[in-house]
């Protein structure tokens, strides 16, 4: 879609001229799709978080894909734009602690809001089962108000509220059933809490 | 105006159908094993003619009765055509009904039309199939998996349709018709059918574009009341993706408009090993088929005998089976499968160190 997606590919790299030392590469959906199921590491960067910009409905794709390979949509933070919010982003954040290559947070940002939530909901949003056992993964949300915080420019909080969420993850003991355990919601924030500092 | 010719296009093909009935409706043309067939072959460029070489050792080691009527992408545009593919060569699989192609790589320049395109436009090709399944032998990070993709190759997202409206703002069309979206759910319900397969997934994104999908969508359920004992579901495409890499067992065959199309192919082709490893073939209008490789021409390995057949190949199984030689179809199909899993003859994108040729003589050897 030479001009539609054109024009989207023109405005990313005006952007990335102002920032040189960020590396900037553009990637065909269908390629970008396939790169990601048979070698996701190579979009893994063990330190720092690398971005990816994408239009609405690829974003929409790429994000569910990468959410599936890190391991569905309970671990996964953020969420597709909004209407009244004209950008989404996403972060990746390495957890070498998950059976999965990677983690994700999103935020949607607006030029007077922002809002974070839990990404791709696919198959959860108004699961009753899972209200009424108590089992729901609150790790994605924990996450996506890590990142309002860091919105917010309360960066120490973020890291202590991140590290937390990942020992308690790396420690395997309280997990929700989504992640192959058996604890309640309950039982993984009151971990969480107890292994802030 | 471009819509307009678009829309005109598509209903002279509905005018032909109705004149030559015994064509238009038929997917696929039943051979008799006497006599030869004629297929057209396009070995294309880069490595294209090794593994098109390939492709006929196998064959006539099989006994398989085809005859090839080779022919290549010219240096001179045919104003005929619009591209560098002459009439001469189009007319060749439209009389075949057959063919199978390697990949072509499309010079750069004005003047003429993408060779795809113009191999989409002129033979009608409205289908693409890619059967996609984990080859015992070689592991992914998936296993067990066993689907087939097909995508509406003629519109929706692709319909080439966009222009800019001020600066800075720029439409793009998606043109979804009732005629498209029948006939290639037609193709799919009578494919799943054919090859023993379950069920039947259409994907798209109704609930966003409720007009466009929509039409997708009644279509296919249209399609689908007249195969009762298929299993006919719906998936949204972001549903459908993160389903693919959590567990791809769960679906069989996929029907989807064009882009939807586009990325889950190319997809389905990751978790299996690549599109070295992946057939291909475009269904068009009175059953014709155009199996094809859909990796590229790799001009950095050409002629160096190091290219990997095994797309081609089984590409040219699936225009075999297109041809109910399914016989036949089951040897090679069996050969090349076995030849991959006993592991001793791979190439070198497998991981292994054997040539083109040797990798062929095993194939044949396995027969």
């Amino acid at each position: 879609m030479k001009l539609a997606d054109g024009l989207f590919l023109e405005s990313c790299r005006e952007v990335a001229t102002k920032y040189p030392g960020i590396k900037y590469n553009e990637i065909i959906v269908d390629n970008c799709c396939m790169q990601l199921v048979s070698k996701p590491d190579q979009f893994d960067v063990m330190t720092h978080v690398p971005l990816q910009v994408t239009p609405n409905l690829y974003g929409n794709l790429v994000a569910n894909t990468a959410a599936g390979i890190a391991g569905g949509t309970g671990v996964m933070p953020g969420g597709p734009s909004l209407d009244q919010i004209p950008v989404g982003y996403y972060w990746w954040i390495t957890t070498p602690s998950l059976p999965k290559p990677f983690d994700w947070v999103s935020g949607n940002v607006g030029q007077d809001h922002a809002i974070f939530e839990q990404g791709a909901s696919a198959g959860n949003v108004g699961n009753e089962k899972l209200v009424e056992q108590k089992k729901a993964n609150p790790v994605a949300l924990l996450l996506s108000s890590a990142m309002m915080l860091r919105h917010l420019q309360f960066p120490s909080f973020a890291d202590r509220l991140e590290t937390a969420v990942k020992r308690v993850i790396a420690e395997g003991r309280y997990r929700t059933k989504d992640l192959g355990g058996n604890s309640t919601t309950q039982e993984v924030v009151d971990a969480v809490i107890a292994k802030l500092d | 105006m471009a819509l307009r010719r678009l829309l005109q296009r598509s209903s002279i093909n509905h005018i032909s159908s109705r004149v030559l009935p015994s064509c238009s409706h038929s997917f696929s043309a039943a051979a008799s094993p006497s006599e030869r067939i004629r297929a057209t072959l396009f070995p294309g460029d880069g490595i294209g003619p090794e593994i098109a070489e390939s492709v006929k050792q196998v064959f006539s080691a099989a006994g398989v009765p085809i005859e090839w009527e080779e022919h290549f992408v010219g240096d001179k545009v045919d104003p005929r055509t619009e591209s560098l593919l002459t009439w001469e060569s189009l007319e060749s699989v439209r009389r075949n009904g057959v063919g199978l192609k390697g990949p072509m790589a499309t010079p750069i320049g004005k003047g003429h039309r993408s060779l795809n395109l113009t191999l989409r436009k002129e033979l009608g090709l409205y289908a693409n199939v890619r059967p996609c399944y984990s080859l015992p032998g070689y592991k992914t990070r998936y296993d067990g998996v066993n689907l087939v993709t097909i995508r509406e190759n003629t519109e929706g997202e692709y319909s080439g349709l966009e222009h800019q409206v001020v600066r800075g703002v720029v439409e793009s069309l998606k043109i979804i018709t009732r005629q498209a979206s029948l006939r290639v759910a037609e193709y799919a319900f009578h494919y799943a059918k054919a090859n023993g397969r379950q069920r039947v997934s259409a994907i798209h994104k109704a609930n966003i574009m409720r007009k466009t999908d929509g039409l997708f969508l009644k279509c296919c359920r249209e399609v689908a009341e007249k195969y009762p004992e298929i299993t006919y579901e719906e998936v949204i495409i972001d549903n459908c993706c993160m389903m693919l890499v959590k567990n791809p067992t769960l679906f069989d065959v996929l029907v989807m408009p064009n882009l939807y199309g586009d990325i889950i192919s190319d997809l389905c082709a990751g978790l299996i090993g690549g599109l070295g490893l992946t057939p291909s073939c475009n269904i068009g209008e009175g059953g014709i088929a155009l199996a094809e490789a859909v990796h590229g021409s790799a001009p950095d390995i050409a002629g160096k005998n190091l290219a990997n057949p095994t797309a081609l190949l089984l590409s040219s199984v699936m225009m075999l089976r297109h041809l109910k030689l399914n016989d036949k179809a089951d040897q090679i199909h069996n050969a090349i499968l076995s030849t991959i899993a006993e592991g001793k003859y791979r190439t070198v994108d497998l991981g292994g160190s054997s040539s083109t040729t040797d990798f062929t003589k095993a194939v044949c050897d396995h027969l």
